[in-house]
Formats: C-alpha cells, structure tokens, sequence
C-alpha cells in the first residue's frame, strides 16, 4: 500500500520544484514588442525597434542576490533605433540611437531613450527561447553557482571569442564571475571573471 | 518494502499535474487583444479598449476548480475612451461606451459587447506581463491552506485605498469564506478579505 504520507511529502517537493516557475520570457519581449509599438504609434515618423538585450534585476540595486526567477521584478528591455530613410524626424529623439522599456512588478513603463548606440551584441530580435528562466537557473546550481545572482542579462555575443548563441548570462557576485547558459540547450557555454 | 511500488504512484501522479499544465495567461491576453481590436471592435468603432480586469471561472459549473484547466470561461473586461466625442471633434454621440467585454469559452472567443458602466476599482492591465503561470499561483493557494477549491479567479489590480498596486491573482475560496490574492510577479500571499 502506498503510504499516504510518502505521496503528501512527494506532492509538497513537487510542489517546491514548480512553485517558482515564471511565465515564459517569450511572452514578455512580446508584451514589450506591443507596448513599444503603442508608445510610437503617435509619433510621425516611427522608428524600426530591435531587440537587442534582456536585462532582469530585483529592483532593490546590485548589493540584493536572488535565486529564482520570481526574484527578478525589473527587466529592462534594449532596444536598437533605426529612423525610416529620409529627413529626420523633428523631435528632439531624432538624435536617439536606443531605447529600454522598464517592466517593474509587471507593469511596463515609459521608454527611455539614449543617443548610445547599443553595443557588443547581435539582434535577438526574431529568436526564441527554448530553455525557461527557471531551468536556466536550475542549470546554474547543478553547475555549482549556488550563492546566487545579482543580475541576468539575455542576449547574443558579438565578440569573436563567445559562441553566436542566444545565452543566459548571469552575474555571481559571489564567485567574481559572469555564467553563460544557453538559452537553447540549458548548456554552460563559458565563464568569465569580472574584477574584485 | 519494495520501492517500485512507490515510484509508479509517483510517477502517475507528476505525469497527471504536468499533462494539466494551461498555457501562459499572457498569450491568452494577446490573442484577447486580437480578437477585440481586429476581430470585432476596430473595424467599425473608434474606441480605444484598455484591459481593466480578466475574471475565470468554469461556467456556471456546480464543482469547484482545483487547477487552471478546470477554467474553461474567462472574461475579458475593458475600460473605454471615445476620442473623436472627448476631443469634440467628431460626432456627438448620445451614450458613449463605458466599458466592454468579450468573453473566451473553452478557447473560443465570442459574445464582445458594450456597456455603458464604469469599471470601478481597479488600474489598466492593457500593458502588463503575468510572470508566475496560473498552475504556480494554484499552488501557492493550496500551500497556503486554500486546498479546498475555487469558484472563480480574477487577474487585477486594485485601485483602493490601503491596497497595495500588485498585479494580483483573486481566488474566490467559497469554502473558507475568503477572497485569496496570489501575486502575478512574485507567487506570495498578497493579501486576504473574507466575504
């Protein structure tokens, strides 16, 4: 006879495992994508976005280490500005070269325009992400990062000596190094220490 | 004892809550959105709809629900603004909208209608993300007690005074006499309010 303690101790770690897990980061760059076009809609001339980062914090600065994806409550989405051929757009972003769309707590924001360009990455523009947040960081912990992260960031190297793939790059205050996990195979792709 | 015996029951068991997995409310949102703004609203009207409120429930069926497939009737409701009669550089018209709803049974999006009462109560959804699934938000009622069903389930954002602004789940739990809120982002007990 299976015992009925065994099955309620059974459900409560299955429970544990799952109870953490986020909604797919595949929705949010598109919820973003429509809240983008809604925020350029008024404008003349709108620009073409492309995706270039996905950027998650806590919200409470660099100095909080979170440890599961419902931990991230500020993403930052990075955008490239590409303004449509012909005489520039007479506004005072005409001179804009990216945008970043805040979601704090779920809840986009206004889009914050630079003049700098983005940089050292490729456009993950058309991409999905087959591996989720949680497994991610599941992967992170097998790996033995187990001391947390203090931030995320979802994007493609452009530098030579990274693989061209769409990678989970988690910050290791802990362990002084930037883990690079594929964002389609939940494989580690490369480590990198930053400085003390 | 023989371990065997236990891994099948086991095995029965996770297969039987990941099988029941409902997809992401997000994608139910954006095709929500679809349907109401190129599929019956924007064709004819000027209206711009915002998202105020998504309220789930099994249709009137006597059980209660335990799991997030057990909602097979969602309702979607929206605020509305009418431009052209606000700027008043349109056409007056004599009743503008307040509010619509468009509702989804069993997948299939129907019955969008107007209304001309308010939404009361609540902030816009209409740019949001839901980061913790609805199976994940179940959960966390139950491993807070709440184990013995729902009647229904609303996606919001209370407007009220000594509220916190989270993007909540509301459970209905008829049996303990209390309305549950589950946050959207984070999964944790936001708040309770007996009924």
């Amino acid at each position: 006879m299976f015992p009925p303690t065994c099955l309620v101790a059974m459900l409560c770690a299955t429970s544990g495992l799952v109870v953490q897990a986020m909604s797919d980061l595949n929705s949010l760059v598109l919820q973003a994508g429509r809240f983008a076009a809604h925020q350029t809609a008024p404008q003349t001339l709108a620009p073409e976005l492309t995706l270039f980062r996905i950027i998650g914090g806590s919200g409470k600065g660099e100095a909080t280490v979170m440890r599961s994806g419902t931990d991230i409550q500020q993403w930052t989405l990075e955008y490239q500005v590409d303004w449509p051929a012909g005489p520039p757009p007479p506004t005072a972003l005409a001179s804009s070269q990216s945008v970043s769309i805040p979601c704090s707590g779920g809840m986009f924001q206004d889009m914050q325009w630079s003049p700098f360009p983005v940089f050292d990455a490729k456009s993950i523009q058309w991409v999905w992400l087959a591996v989720s947040l949680d497994d991610a960081i599941a992967q992170l912990n097998n790996l033995g990062y187990t001391r947390g992260f203090s931030s995320l960031t979802v994007f493609r190297p452009l530098h030579p000596r990274y693989p061209d793939e769409c990678t989970y790059v988690f910050k290791c205050p802990l362990d002084h190094l930037f883990v690079g996990i594929s964002a389609q195979t939940g494989k580690k792709l490369w480590t990198e220490a930053f400085p003390y | 004892m023989n371990p065997i015996k236990w891994l099948v029951p086991i095995a029965c068991v996770s297969t039987s809550l990941l099988a029941q997995t409902a997809s992401d409310l997000n994608t139910l949102v954006s095709a929500a959105a679809h349907y109401v703004t190129e599929g019956v609203a924007g064709a004819h009207d000027p209206a711009v709809l915002a998202l105020s409120k998504i309220v789930g429930n099994n249709n009137s069926q006597e059980y209660l629900m335990s799991k997030s497939t057990d909602v097979t009737h969602w309702t979607f409701l929206y605020s509305v603004s009418n431009p052209k009669t606000e700027d008043g550089s349109g056409e007056a018209q004599p009743k503008p909208h307040l509010s619509a709803q468009a509702e989804c049974t069993k997948g299939v999006f129907n019955n969008f209608r107007y209304s001309d009462k308010p939404i009361k109560n609540v902030k816009s959804l209409e740019y949001t993300w839901v980061g913790v699934s609805l199976d994940n938000a179940i959960l966390n009622l139950n491993a807070n007690g709440y184990i013995r069903g729902f009647s229904s389930v609303t996606l919001q954002r209370p407007d009220l005074v000594n509220w916190p602004d989270d993007y909540v789940y509301v459970f209905t739990c008829p049996w303990e006499r209390r309305e549950v809120a589950i946050s959207c982002q984070t999964g944790a007990l936001t708040w309770t309010y007996g009924f």
